[in-house]
C-alpha cells in the first residue's frame, strides 16, 4: 500500500520545514528505516526514514520547499501502484513558502527555455536565482528580477555553501540578539586552582566515563550563582521584568555546520554526577545531530565556552534572546598573580559576562560576577 | 455587414461563388430541395437548379470521387458529407486520389474540389456521428483543412476554399451553425493560411480553433477577473498552418496552452507542440499543456458526453497550472 511521505514534527513548538536533499531518486527502492530525505528546521537539520520497505514511487516537493508539518513531500510504495489518492490530497505547501532554488529531482536546475535563453543571453548564472513559477521553475519574471538587481560577488571562489538551515538561524538569531538589545560585557579572571583540585580528588579512581568535567563544576556554579542572585535569570517580556523561577542552562557545543544549545534543565537542582552526564549525552548528540528540538529550547542562561582551543582569555559573547545575559568562558593558563602580598602562579581562567542593559546595569551584573568567583575559587560553597 | 448565423454564412460563400464561376456547383446527400440534414445549403437548389446543386446516392465515395473526375474535368465541386464521421467511407478517393493526382502528373492536372462536412460533438449524436478528426486530413499532403469559428470566417473562407485549386477540407461545427455574427457582404476572402487573433492578451496564449475558440474566449473572461490576461489565437486552417503568428504569439506570452475536440493522442495539438518546440523554443516560460477530449469514443449519455468535451473550466484549470 502507497504511503504518503509527510513533513515530521522533530518538536512541540515545529510548524514549517524546509525540504534538504534527496537522499534517494525516484524509483529507487528503499528498506525500512532508510534515510530518504533531509528535513532543516531552524534549529536542527534531520534526516527522515522511510516508515516501510518499498520504492520511492515520486517526490513531490524538491529541496528547499517549505512545508507545513504534515505536508506531502514524496510517495513510498510499490512500483505501478494508483497513488492518485494520495496526491490528490497535494503537498499542502505552506502558505509563505520560500521560493527555492528550483532543483530538480537529479540535480539539474529547473529553468523555462525563455527564461535560460535570457539568462544567458544577459550573462546571469542562473543556478544562483530562486524560481517561482510551478515546481520551483525558474521563469523569465525571475531571470528579469535578477538582470534587474544586477550580478552578485562574482569574486573566484574555492567554495560555496547555501546559507540556509542551520546556519542561516544562527545568523538571523544572532543580528536580532545584537540589534534588539544593549548589549554590554563585563571581563574578569579568576584562579582555577580550588576547582582544579576538587575535580582532581572527585576523579580520583572513577572510571573515565564517570570523570567530572571541568565544564559540569562551572555548570554547577553558574546555576549556584543564579540561585544565589538571580539578577541575570530574568527576561523583558512585553512591559515586564520577569525573574524566572527555573535555572535552565544552555551549553553552546560547536557542530560541524555551526552551533547548538542543548539545554540542563535545573542544573542547580541536579547533583553534579547528573549535570555532568547530562553535558556529555547533550554534546554527543548533538555533534551527531540526534537532539531533539525541544532539548534545544528553553534556556534561561547560556555558557559558550572557548576555553578548549587555548587561545583566548576574554570575548564579547552575543546573548541568545530572550535571554538577558551569557556568559564566556575563556582558557585557564598560568599566571602570575598576587596573593597576599607574593607573585604566585595560579592557572587563571577567563570570563566575560554579556548582559542586556536595558534590563540589567553593569553593577548588578558585577556583583553576580562577584558572587561567582567567590563560589569557583572556593568550589565547596557551590555544594552547600 | 450584415447579420447572420455561420450555416447562412457558409451558404452566401458559397452562392458569391456559384454566381461569380458557372464551373462551381454543390452534390451531396439531400443538398438539393431538403437543403441539407443541417439547412446549410437551403434555397440553393431555387436558386441555381437542378445541374448546379445536385442530391446523391448514400454512398461517400460516389460524392467525393465523382466531385474529383469533375474537378479534373474542369468543374469546381463541393461535395457535401454529412457528417466528418463518414469521410472513411470516402478515404481513397480523398487521400490517394484527390490528394496525389496534381502531383504525381506533374502539375498538368489540378483538383479544385472542397469537402464540406460537419464535425463535432454536444447534441447526443453517439460516437458515430460526433467526432472531430481534423488530423486525419491534416496528415495528408496534398489537402488542405479548414476550420472556421466564426460566421465570417466561415464565409471568408469558403470562398477562399472553393477558389484554390487544391482539395480543401472545409469542416464545420455542428454546435456552430445556428451562431450569428457580422459578415461583410460579397467577394470577402479570408486566406488559407492566415491565423486571426481572436483575442489580444499578454500572459498566455491559447490556440484553439472551430468551437474551441468559444470555450477558450469564455475562459479568458473568467481568467481576466483573475489578472491573466490571456491571447486567442485561431488558426482558421490547419493546413496551410499559421506558423509565424503562432510563434509571435508565444514569444509575446511565453506560454503556449493548445485547446482541441479531438482526442488527444495524435491530435494536432501534438503537431503544434512538435512545431513551437522546434522553432520556438526559446520563446517558452513553461511547458506546453494540451486540453482536449480523452482518447475514448464519444459517449451518448448526456453528462458523459458533457464531460467529454473540453470545457472552460478545463482550460482555466490548465491555465492557472501554467502560473
Amino acid at each position: 500500500m502507497a504511503t504518503p511521505i509527510i513533513m515530521p514534527k522533530l518538536g512541540l513548538s515545529m510548524k514549517t520545514g524546509t525540504l534538504g536533499k534527496w537522499l534517494k531518486k525516484e524509483g529507487d527502492s528503499v528498506k525500512k528505516g532508510e534515510a530518504l530525505v533531509e528535513v532543516m528546521t531552524d534549529k536542527i537539520t534531520n534526516k527522515v526514514e522511510s516508515p516501510a520497505d518499498g520504492t520511492l514511487l515520486t517526490i513531490i516537493s524538491a529541496k528547499g520547499t517549505k512545508l507545513p508539518v504534515g505536508g506531502l513531500m514524496g510517495v513510498l510504495g510499490e512500483a505501478g501502484e494508483d497513488i492518485s489518492a494520495i496526491l490528490a490530497a497535494g503537498p499542502a505547501a505552506a502558505g509563505d513558502a520560500a521560493p527555492a532554488a528550483a532543483a530538480a529531482p537529479g540535480g539539474k536546475v529547473k529553468i523555462s527555455p525563455a527564461a535560460r535563453k535570457l539568462a544567458e543571453d544577459n550573462g546571469v548564472d542562473y543556478t544562483r536565482i530562486s524560481g517561482t513559477g510551478p515546481d520551483g521553475r525558474i521563469t523569465r519574471e525571475d531571470v528579469e528580477k535578477a538582470i534587474e538587481e544586477g550580478p552578485g560577488d562574482e569574486r573566484p571562489t574555492i567554495k560555496v555553501q547555501p546559507y540556509e538551515g542551520m546556519r542561516k538561524a544562527i545568523g538571523e538569531n544572532m543580528l536580532a540578539s545584537w540589534t534588539s538589545n544593549a548589549k554590554v560585557t563585563e571581563h574578569v579572571s579568576v584562579d582555577m586552582s580550588g576547582i582544579l583540585t576538587l575535580r582532581k580528588t572527585i576523579n580520583e579512581g572513577a572510571k573515565d566515563k564517570d570523570k567530572i568535567s571541568v565544564t559540569a563544576l562551572l555548570t554547577k556554579a553558574v546555576a549556584k550563582a543564579i540561585e544565589i542572585n538571580p539578577i541575570v535569570n530574568i527576561t523583558l517580556d512585553g512591559d515586564e521584568v520577569k525573574t524566572l523561577k527555573d535555572i535552565n542552562i544552555g551549553m553552546a557545543v560547536a557542530v560541524p555546520d555551526g552551533l547548538i544549545v542543548p539545554v540542563i534543565r535545573n542544573a542547580n537542582g541536579k547533583k553534579l554526577a547528573e549535570v555532568n552526564a547530562e553535558i556529555n549525552d547533550l554534546a554527543k548528540r548533538g555533534r551527531k545531530n540526534k537532539l531533539e528540538p525541544d532539548e534545544m529550547s528553553g534556556a534561561t542562561f547560556t555558557i559558550t565556552n572557548l576555553g578548549g582551543y587555548g587561545s583566548v582569555d576574554w570575548f564579547t559573547p552575543i546573548i541568545n534572546p530572550p535571554e538577558s545575559a551569557i556568559l564566556g568562558i575563556g582558557r585557564t593558563i598560568d599566571k602570575p598573580v598576587v596573593v597576599k602580598g607574593e607573585v604566585v602562579v595560579r592557572p587563571m581562567m577567563g570570563l566575560s559576562l554579556s548582559i542586556d542593559h536595558r534590563i540589567i546595569d553593569g553593577a548588578p551584573g558585577a556583583e553576580w560576577l562577584a558572587v561567582l568567583i567567590k563560589l569557583i575559587e572556593n568550589p565547596q560553597k557551590i555544594f552547600i | 455587414m450584415k447579420q447572420m448565423t455561420y450555416a447562412e454564412a457558409i451558404r452566401d460563400g458559397m452562392r458569391v461563388e456559384m454566381h461569380k464561376d458557372p464551373n462551381v456547383y454543390l452534390q451531396g446527400e439531400d443538398v438539393a430541395q431538403f437543403g441539407g440534414c443541417f439547412g446549410v445549403t437551403a434555397g440553393l437548389y431555387d436558386e441555381f437548379g437542378p445541374t448546379r446543386v445536385m442530391n446523391t446516392p448514400i454512398s461517400e465515395a460516389v460524392i467525393v470521387g465523382s466531385a474529383v473526375g469533375a474537378a479534373l474535368a474542369g468543374l469546381r465541386p463541393i461535395a457535401e458529407i454529412m457528417f466528418v464521421d463518414f469521410m472513411g467511407c470516402c478515404m481513397d478517393e480523398l487521400f490517394n486520389q484527390a490528394a496525389k493526382l496534381r502531383y504525381m502528373n506533374g502539375g498538368k492536372c489540378k483538383v479544385p474540389i472542397v469537402v464540406r462536412t460537419p464535425c463535432g460533438a454536444g447534441m447526443g449524436a453517439a460516437a458515430q456521428h460526433s467526432q472531430c478528426v481534423e488530423s486525419w486530413f491534416t496528415h495528408i499532403p496534398g489537402v488542405k483543412t479548414v476550420m472556421p469559428s466564426t460566421p465570417a470566417d466561415a464565409k471568408g473562407l469558403m470562398i477562399a476554399a472553393i477558389r484554390d485549386d487544391n482539395p480543401v477540407m472545409y469542416i464545420e461545427h455542428k454546435q456552430l451553425l445556428p451562431v450569428p455574427g457580422d459578415v461583410p457582404e460579397g467577394e470577402y476572402v479570408v486566406p488559407l493560411g492566415k491565423a486571426d487573433i481572436k483575442r489580444d492578451g499578454s500572459d498566455i496564449t491559447i490556440v484553439a480553433w472551430s468551437w474551441m475558440i468559444q470555450k477558450a474566449l469564455a475562459a479568458a473572461e473568467e481568467l481576466a477577473a483573475k489578472g491573466i490576461n490571456v491571447e486567442i489565437l485561431d488558426p482558421r486552417t490547419l493546413v496551410p498552418f499559421d506558423k509565424d503568428a503562432l510563434l509571435k504569439s508565444v514569444a509575446k506570452t511565453g506560454k503556449l496552452l493548445i485547446v482541441h475536440e479531438e482526442v488527444k493522442t495524435s491530435g494536432f495539438g501534438g503537431e503544434i507542440a512538435a512545431l513551437v518546440c522546434e522553432e520556438g523554443f526559446d520563446y517558452l516560460d513553461a511547458p506546453i499543456k494540451r486540453v482536449t477530449a480523452p482518447d475514448t469514443p464519444i459517449p451518448f449519455a448526456p453528462i458523459l458526453e458533457g464531460a467529454f468535451i473540453p470545457s472552460a473550466e478545463k482550460i482555466i484549470k490548465a491555465v492557472e497550472s501554467m502560473f
